[in-house]
């Protein structure tokens, strides 16, 4: 018989409307940490969860985008930090302590994003599932897609309901800080590789370079993220969008909210030059053997996906640890 | 091999090009509605799906109530589409507007009616109506031609079979587990040869799947294929291990004895058992008494089921889990009728607590209380009476009616809907609390007319009230929010008589002393407009004969007219920003509220200042403690910075320790304002010096 896991510590949800890359984001978290080269590693908690894991990660390496979540998947992953290796003599010699491993278990729900939406009557059933594991969450993972937002501009259709029955649902909570909800929450502006999102943020000034990164991609900084996002809010075809920061800000502390530029499939890099190059870095292309499909066209290098994660672990365990 | 000619209605679920979400694409003009075929398709779907094709089982029911059976077939979209001339609009693309690939869901359904004579399988239907792709012009019915009887593997079925059958009435959803190498028709003909063993009638309940995500933990397959079992307590069976198998219910025991005796025989008797049934035990029971079963083995007298004579009476429960399956039709309105007359000849039966607990929580897990069921308003509002007479004592008490939020999945302080609400009013109630807490509910809900309106003291003696809940407090805080007599003298007096409520909001939000300061900021606010004067700060704090509390004492910080330049800073504190904490220890007395060392009381008082001088009429000051170094003799000991403290009793010292510390702030400030000027000054004396000495030169 399969192993059967009990319910980690720490549930993390995952929020956005449809398309806006809950299930992509999930997928390229193994394939982020391991180009960092970080310390922290991915595993499945269970059976599911692993096979979970496993077909995410592979469709995302082999440039396929993950099919479209139908219903709600929840599984367990295992954020893990392993102690640098020591040299077991050296380790003798000097009497050093070993480090003791981290581990964070996380619980995520990745739901169709045609459940959050308020309007439609035929997820009821499932809506109610959703709210009941955002109740018993900690930490979500709010995805706002830019590009959504400016063709359709529904991110508050699918955020302010789901909200208001979350808030109702903990309102005698005793978890509650200040009368606020005591979730942390990570708002990812997504999709950071789309030509328009990046010129948006070159118009503004906001791009920097790390250093230390060896292709050179432009990110955004996490305290810059916001003036970002505000000013995609700005321009959302209905115009509601800043009415999702204002709802997010008003129902949790707004010391529990942090922004992120992100990008599940990075920028494309040239195995030629081997750098980012600003007119050549579009990593989403059509697939021409299908004729409506895209694919990725080459390596996917991640950006801004481990850190909203492991801001929420960190977060969750009462970590103040770095690394 | 015979067959019969059926028509089927039809829906077709997928995305069109430049779609991003599945939605319905088209379905037939039939007797079910689109919105009917909505809910059951997302009711009945597998997960995001893994490997297609897969097959869906599931049933459904009409206006008329009619009984469906079924099928809906999961597949991917072939880009070649179909033939002719140009796509119809509603045709499902292979690709979404993000690339990713689509899949399509074909559900027909025929009535039960018109399968169950000729015994027709799922896999007849899967092999018809796959031959019939969707959408159809006109939205025309589907009309094909059935193989009846039942299928060929179900001839000799396998012993686990019989065991997953047995075990599909013990109530819990059964998991079928290592069988990925099968394929779909093979799953399929295994779901068929189950359901060849259970009476035909029960196909109207039944539902299931050739495969289902392992990662969807909320679908709701009473059978199904998966990869891997999910968190949920289901029946986990290994593919083809019929010794792993056990089956200990008492009920499921029984009808694998009965079904072992001879299966062959056992098969033809269930084929012919066409009565719709569900599973429940009451209706197994009931099930294997029609079929004659009762005759040769003894399912009937099994622990816990009553003896019967060929047709045995419904329970109480058993009659309510059949109302909340009724409800899940479209058109549920004759049935429910039938079981609230059944149930109204109950009524006149003694109920024990244990049984009106255990109609709570089937109320409960078949939401029966909810605001949409599809019937009519005044079956409905029967349907409400009949259930809280039969759940719920009478007169109604105050934990009764928070046993009727729990039933009705609402909140506490969520206002129940209007038919739910009639009809709790329509009960006897006891005690003060629920009469005024009705009162209060029916005055939120803006379209039920009230005979009167309760007063501000009303709605404080309710607050006041230690037994109410947090939520339904609430509701009494906000109804004074927009009461007319806010700002009067009633509300004053009302507060003043119930120590401002402050003992109540510490009961019930102890772990949340934020909340409790919000509240009576706000409350304080009502009462005495905008910012407290002196005395009413005096009053406030004496809170005489009443408790006050750590809440109370800051909320009228908050409200003072003085100390502006205390209020942000508390109010960080209470939102729980780290910078508006102090650089020393807190040395607060009451841990709930976390005032910094030198806000606070006992910390303020200049060390040369005796209490007595501050607080001739204090209470007698706390003991000291001897973990604490005393001063001087006869000194208060000290806290925090060691400097002697008052009586944290006497507001009025506490009040002049805040001026002080007010008027020692200014000071402060004044000086450095001073200084930093000063030292401007001489710069520019000097700067304007070494000017002059250079252009001298």
């Amino acid at each position: 018989m399969p192993p059967r896991t009990s319910r980690p510590e720490h549930s993390v949800a995952m929020w956005g409307a449809p398309g806006s890359g809950k299930t992509t984001f999930l997928a390229s978290l193994d394939i982020a940490l391991s180009r960092q080269g970080s310390s922290w590693s991915l595993t499945g908690g269970n059976e599911s969860s692993t096979g979970m894991l496993v077909k995410l990660t592979t469709s995302l390496a082999d440039g396929r985008f993950p099919t479209a979540t139908v219903g709600m998947d929840q599984f367990t992953w295992v954020l893990e930090q392993l102690p640098p290796h020591v040299d077991r003599r050296r380790l003798l010699r000097r009497g050093a302590a070993r480090e003791p491993s981290r581990a964070v278990g996380l619980d995520l729900i990745d739901a169709s994003g045609e459940i959050f939406s308020g309007q439609s009557a035929r997820y009821r059933e499932a809506r109610g599932d959703l709210i009941g594991d955002l109740v018993r969450s900690r930490g979500i993972i709010f995805l706002f897609d830019p590009i959504r937002e400016f063709n359709k501009g529904d991110a508050f259709q699918y955020t302010f309901g789901v909200l208001a029955e979350l808030a109702g649902r903990m309102m005698d909570s005793p978890e509650r800080i200040s009368g606020r909800l005591p979730h942390y929450v990570a708002v990812c502006v997504t999709k950071f590789d789309e030509i328009r999102v990046l010129q948006t943020a070159e118009k503004l000034d906001l791009l920097s370079a790390d250093p230390a990164d060896r292709f050179s991609f432009p990110r955004v900084l996490d305290e810059d993220a916001q003036e970002l996002l505000g000013y995609l809010c700005d321009i959302s075809r209905s115009g509601n969008a800043d009415l999702v920061v204002n709802a997010l800000r008003a129902r949790f502390l707004p010391t529990r909210i942090k922004f992120f530029v992100t990008s599940a499939i990075g920028f494309y890099v040239d195995p030629r030059h081997g750098g980012y190059d600003p007119d050549d870095y579009q990593n989403e292309v059509p697939d021409g053997r299908e004729p409506g499909g895209t694919r990725i066209r080459g390596a996917v290098h991640p950006i801004n996906v481990v850190e909203p994660m492991l801001w929420l672990a960190r977060k969750l365990t009462g970590d103040t640890r770095d690394g | 091999m015979a067959s019969v000619m059926v028509t089927a209605e039809w829906a077709l679920w997928g995305k069109k090009a430049g779609d991003i979400g599945y939605h319905q694409l088209d379905c037939s003009a039939g007797k079910i509605s689109s919105e009917n075929f909505d809910q059951v398709i997302t009711r009945y779907s597998p997960g995001t799906p893994e490997s297609l094709p897969q097959v869906t089982i599931s049933w459904l029911s009409d206006k008329s109530q009619a009984n469906y059976l079924a099928i809906a077939i999961h597949d991917r979209v072939h880009p070649a589409g179909r033939p002719g001339p140009r796509p119809r609009a509603a045709e499902p693309a292979p690709f979404d507007a993000h690339g990713r690939e689509t899949v399509r869901t074909s559900y027909y359904c025929v009535p039960f009616a018109d399968v169950a004579e000729h015994g027709v399988s799922y896999r007849a239907m899967y092999e018809a109506f796959r031959a019939e792709p969707l959408p159809r012009d006109l939205r025309a019915p589907v009309t094909v031609k059935l193989a009846a009887g039942p299928d060929s593997s179900a001839a000799t079925p396998a012993d686990f079979a019989l065991r997953v059958a047995a075990l599909l009435l013990a109530g819990k959803p059964v998991c079928m587990l290592g069988a990925g190498h099968l394929t779909v028709t093979e799953r399929l003909g295994f779901l068929d040869t189950v359901a060849s063993l259970l009476p035909y009638g029960a196909r109207t309940r039944l539902s299931a799947s050739t495969w289902t995500s392992s990662t969807y933990q909320n679908h709701r397959f009473r059978l199904f294929f998966a990869g891997q079992a999910r968190n949920r307590d289901d029946h986990l069976v290994m593919w083809d291990q019929a010794g792993t198998v056990p089956v200990t219910d008492p009920v499921a025991g029984a009808y694998l004895a009965w079904l072992s005796a001879d299966p062959r025989r056992r098969i033809a008797q269930l084929a012919r058992a066409l009565q719709p049934m569900s599973f429940t035990g009451s209706d197994a029971a009931l099930m294997l008494a029609r079929i004659g079963a009762a005759e040769e083995q003894t399912p009937t007298q099994l622990p816990g089921r009553p003896p019967t004579d060929g047709s045995p009476d419904l329970t109480v429960a058993d009659l309510l889990v059949s109302c909340g399956e009724r409800l899940e039709s479209s058109e549920p309105e004759q049935e429910l009728k039938a079981d609230i007359t059944e149930l109204r000849l109950r009524l006149s039966e003694e109920r024990t607590d244990a049984e009106r607990q255990e109609y709570q929580d089937i109320i409960r897990d078949h939401d029966l209380l909810r605001e949409d069921l599809q019937v009519l308003a005044t079956t409905r509002a029967q349907f409400y009476d009949i259930l809280l007479s039969l759940a719920f004592a009478d007169p109604l008490s105050y934990a009764d009616y928070c046993g009727i939020e729990d039933c009705a999945n609402i909140q506490p302080g969520q206002v129940p809907h209007r038919s739910l609400l009639a009809a709790i009013g329509k009960r006897n109630l006891t005690g003060s609390l629920m009469r005024q807490l009705l009162q209060l509910l029916r005055e939120c809900e803006p379209s039920v007319t009230t005979g009167g309106r309760l007063s501000s003291a009303d709605l404080v003696a309710l607050a006041a009230d230690r037994a109410l809940q947090p939520g339904h407090a609430q509701l009494a805080y906000d109804a004074l929010a927009v009461h007319p007599d806010a700002g009067g003298h009633g509300l004053r007096r009302a507060l003043r008589q119930h120590g401002y409520l402050a003992a109540a909001l510490e009961q019930r939000h102890r772990s949340d002393s934020g909340y409790q300061v919000l509240v009576l900021h706000d409350l304080l606010q009502l009462a005495y407009g905008p910012s407290l004067d002196r005395s009413a700060v005096w009053k406030i704090l004496r809170n005489e004969p009443h408790q006050r509390t750590a809440a109370l004492d800051a909320a009228v910080l908050i409200s003072a007219d003085c100390y502006d330049e205390v209020r942000p800073r508390l109010g960080g504190l209470l939102l729980g920003e780290p910078s508006a904490l102090p650089a020393a220890p807190p040395a607060s007395r009451r841990p709930v509220m976390r005032i910094p060392a030198r806000m606070s009381r006992t910390a303020k008082v200049p060390a040369a200042t005796p209490p007595a001088v501050h607080a001739p009429q204090a209470p007698s000051p706390p003991a000291p403690n001897p973990a604490v170094k005393t001063p001087a003799a006869g000194k208060t000991p000290a806290r925090g910075g060691g400097q002697p403290a008052t009586s944290p009793e006497d507001p009025r010292a506490f009040l002049a320790s805040l001026q002080q510390h007010h008027a020692k702030h200014s000071c402060r400030k004044r000086g450095v304002w001073l200084a930093v000027s000063a030292a401007a000054l001489v710069i520019l004396v000097l700067l304007c010096t070494a000017f002059a000495v250079y252009v001298w030169r």
